[in-house]
């Protein structure tokens, strides 16, 4: 590696660190309304979820078969 | 790995606020008190002030609020004065939250959190004992009900000073 490629390289580590460093916030305790809401939490709707998972996974899992009883009311 | 590293020291440098307010003359303000009227810091020399930083969004700081005010109405003839001073960006928020639990505090407004910013608020809840004199004492941030023990253990401390 001759020494234009190092200092290109360099500078492109370089570029790069700015770019990510524009990317660092710091969000102070006290301004963090916005993301204590629950639409900000990945896991909102854990309990619906799981509901829907069951749902799913007793209609899916029941489909397929010839002569099956029926097509899972996902009641259980 | 060295780009993290890097960032990582950065971020800890940018953001280490060594907090050196003990001891100190507390900062003054003035703020808008939630039900109107605009209350400073100057006004309540002469007594033992509980300044709390707190909002409506936070679960600890829900917490605390009943045990500021047991101690404001414990200690109030001594001359104690809770002042806790909400963060939220909507006031409307903390007017129908003191009313629904009927909570009976002197609670400010702090729109554009630059009070939170003078006291270099670093956790939430965050709670300033200033004495009579007008001097940090004390600093406690977060709450648990045996950190509040001890908080109450310096508002009587500090009550028995002149």
């Amino acid at each position: 590696m001759n020494r234009n490629t190092r200092l290109l390289l360099a500078s492109l580590l370089l570029l790069a660190l700015q770019f990510l460093a524009s990317g660092c916030a710091t969000v102070k305790p006290y301004e963090r309304e916005l993301l204590a809401q629950r639409i900000m939490d990945f896991d909102k709707a854990k309990a619906e979820e799981a509901k829907e998972r069951h749902w799913l996974e007793t209609l899916e899992g029941s489909s397929g078969g010839i002569g099956g009883s029926g097509g899972g009311c996902a009641c259980n | 790995m060295l780009l993290q590293l890097t960032l990582a020291i950065a971020l800890t440098l940018f953001n280490a606020s060594p907090n050196n307010q003990l001891g100190k003359k507390a900062a003054e303000f003035s703020l808008p008190a939630v039900n109107g009227d605009t209350v400073t810091l100057q006004s309540l020399r002469g007594k033992v002030v509980l300044l709390n930083f707190w909002a409506t969004w936070c679960g600890p700081c829900r917490q605390e609020l009943p045990e500021l005010a047991r101690a404001q109405e414990k200690y109030r003839q001594r001359g104690l004065a809770v002042v806790a001073v909400t963060v939220d960006n909507d006031v409307e928020n903390v007017r129908s939250f003191l009313k629904k639990y009927a909570i009976k505090l002197q609670a400010l407004w702090d729109k554009k959190k630059k009070v939170a910013d003078a006291y270099v608020v670093e956790k939430m809840p965050s709670s300033y004992l200033i004495d009579r004199n007008g001097v940090v004492r004390f600093i406690h941030r977060g709450y648990t009900p045996e950190e509040f023990k001890r908080i109450e253990a310096e508002i009587d401390e500090l009550l028995d000073k002149p």
